[in-house]
């Protein structure tokens, strides 16, 4: 042996050369990493006191806490990827409507976070139960599915959900005209010079309300004829909402096809004119939502439209009896039965 | 050589690994299938993962250390039952549902989980401090001090003066004393929310001692502070009770525990999130 490792000096001397090299390559690959480590076959996630937690306790411990909130997560996802059953034209706007979402949504991460804002879309996406960046067009686009989801179940079950709904909401579609004013209390002689010209043109009678909208009010709505869309009680700011309570007392407080007179908000003078038939309300995707996020304790829809999908693909809980309990009180469901 | 080379090879092979991510066993077991889609128990726990689970870290080890440290026995017991029956009276026919506010479903759940928890973090926090007390003695400076705040600078002057004079310092206080500090005997520890130089005076101070006029020219306010006991050994009970009413101090036993446990992740993710939010826990 000895003889042999004499004569072959120079293949040992190599062979030992490249030993070092990979002991080294090995060491300098594996600094910094943080090591594992797994107890009778299972993976530790971390110990203390000579005390090992696997990941296996760890998954017991957060199931208890929060389990059946991820296993939702992925049932809805389940049944939304694979119970839409919308048309080519409601999935093309649905594609559309994903790309831009996604779009505005990486240019607000971006000028937030700057270069590191894919790591923290990524990290909202898995807190969903999604992979990571790459899956951000596909959470909005199942997101509007199932929106588009509940406005189907919603079209289909108008009569079960729209009468308490109208009642406690006065859901219509809004118009209206501004003559703006930087302090209402305090109108400058040219914004009351407007507002004069403005009153006085409405009251001969010879506009409708989108032409004069058009031609007299000022800000971007005039285009569209003062075109503002869906309003219901809790648009006001008196309730959380976006808008003036001036005008929103005087908003809801119309009628179908009603136009009101002058109205003095913080923002300057308005006319108001409000649809509120079904027909028109039913064209706005807004209403849905508000349909939708209506006295959700007792109506339950997002879990109804769920349910229902998964009852038409199949639901299997393997046995678990648990978990199918769990899951069904989770979405309300254990109430109906 | 043929061997060796393969041999390297392989040992080639194993380089370059990543960080450890613990994972959970039986990942491909099906929870429940919809149509054709299956959740797997390896889907919830990478959800799980990857929704901060580190406060729920902290608090499994929490609880081995106080398992080990502070067995739950006839004197835990007592006091979690003074809780509880605190907790009743205060809370009376809306108890129940307060302790499910809390996250907790069962009254059983709430005293094991929440009221037994408690009395062994506190007998913990107590631990730490019989100990460890020459060392949090020399760290935190205890002192029994007086203080007189004004905002006017010859109050302050005339003060000093009064009491050099022999005048009762709470009296003098009552008299040029314009905020809350009244002049009452109170501990100061280093942690203590006192304006900076007044509270390095008193805790710097090795006997009783008055002070000249501290000013603190940013809120344009005035100190006077009279250290009354700088021997801690004179109050130790005193002491105990400030430090243990100390949240910061408690937070910080409990750290020396995980320090002294020899706290380890095994897993990215969760070290990553503690080393974010939960730093002064790790170790490694």
């Amino acid at each position: 042996m000895l003889e042999t490792l004499k004569k072959q000096w120079f293949v040992v001397f190599i062979a030992f050369l490249l030993l070092c090299t990979v002991v080294f390559f090995v060491y300098d690959q594996n600094k910094g990493k943080l090591p594992g480590k797994s107890v009778g076959g299972k993976d530790v996630v971390f110990e203390i006191n000579d005390t090992d937690v696997t990941a296996d306790e760890l998954f017991e411990k957060l199931y208890d806490r929060s389990g059946i909130t991820a296993i939702y997560s992925a049932f809805e996802r389940a049944v939304v990827e694979q119970g839409f059953e919308g048309d080519t034209d409601t999935l093309s706007a649905i594609k559309l409507e994903a790309k831009n979402l996604t779009e505005s949504t990486i240019e607000q991460y971006k000028q937030y976070y700057q270069d590191t804002y894919e790591e923290y879309i990524a990290a909202a996406l898995r807190a969903n139960g999604y992979d990571g960046f790459k899956d951000l067009n596909l959470y909005f686009t199942n997101s509007l599915k199932l929106q588009s989801m509940i406005k189907t179940y919603l079209l289909a079950n108008l009569d079960t959900y729209y009468p308490a709904f109208e009642k406690a909401a006065s859901p219509r579609i809004v118009r209206y005209v501004v003559i703006a004013m930087d302090d209402v209390a305090k109108p400058t002689e040219e914004e009351t010079k407007r507002l004069k010209e403005a009153q006085e043109a409405w009251a001969k009678g010879t506009y409708t309300f989108e032409a004069f909208a058009k031609e007299f009010s000022e800000d971007s709505a005039a285009t569209t004829g003062g075109y503002l869309g869906y309003f219901d009680i809790n648009s006001s700011s008196a309730n959380g909402g976006n808008y003036d309570k001036d005008f929103s007392a005087a908003t809801l407080k119309l009628k179908d096809g009603e136009t009101s007179g002058w109205v003095k908000s913080s923002f300057g003078w308005h006319l108001i004119t409000v649809e509120t038939d079904l027909d028109s309300l039913k064209e706005e995707d807004d209403f849905f939502t508000a349909l939708a996020g209506h006295d959700t304790e007792k109506t339950h829809v997002r879990s109804n439209v769920v349910w229902a999908a998964a009852e038409k693909l199949g639901v299997d809980f393997h046995g678990d009896a648990k978990l199918e309990a769990d899951l069904k009180e989770f979405m309300y469901l254990d109430e109906a039965e | 050589m043929k061997k060796i080379i393969s041999l390297l090879a392989l040992v080639l092979l194993l380089t370059g690994c990543s960080d450890a991510r613990a994972n959970v066993s039986s990942r491909s077991t099906v929870l429940l299938t919809v149509g054709k889609e299956k959740v797997t128990r390896g889907e919830v726990f990478s959800t799980f993962m990857n929704s901060y689970p580190g406060e729920t870290v902290i608090a499994m080890a929490t609880r081995i250390i106080l398992d080990k440290e502070i067995p739950v026995d006839a004197t835990i017991k007592a006091t979690a039952d003074a809780a509880l029956k605190a907790a009743k009276e205060k809370w009376k026919d809306e108890f129940e549902a307060y302790y499910v506010s809390q996250g907790f479903e069962t009254e059983e759940d709430y005293y094991n989980e929440s009221l037994i928890v408690t009395a062994q973090t506190d007998a913990l926090t107590e631990k730490y401090m019989v100990d460890n007390y020459d060392e949090l003695i020399a760290s935190y400076k205890p002192r029994k001090i007086r203080v007189i705040q004004t905002t006017v600078y010859d109050n302050a002057v005339k003060a000093i003066k009064e009491i050099k004079d022999g005048a009762n310092f709470e009296a003098t206080a009552a008299k040029y004393s314009s905020t809350a500090y009244k002049g009452k005997e109170q501990i100061v520890t280093t942690s203590s929310t006192l304006f900076a130089d007044a509270l390095k005076f008193a805790t710097d101070a090795t006997a009783p001692t008055l002070s000249i006029v501290i000013e603190d020219s940013t809120n344009k306010t005035f100190y006077v502070v009279q250290v009354t006991v700088a021997d801690p050994s004179k109050f130790k009970d005193e002491i105990l009770e400030t430090l243990r009413s100390d949240t910061t101090f408690q937070e910080k036993s409990l750290i020396s525990y995980f320090e002294e446990g020899g706290f380890t992740v095994y897993d990215k993710s969760v070290y990553d999130e503690l080393k974010s939010y939960y730093a002064d826990y790790l170790n490694q």
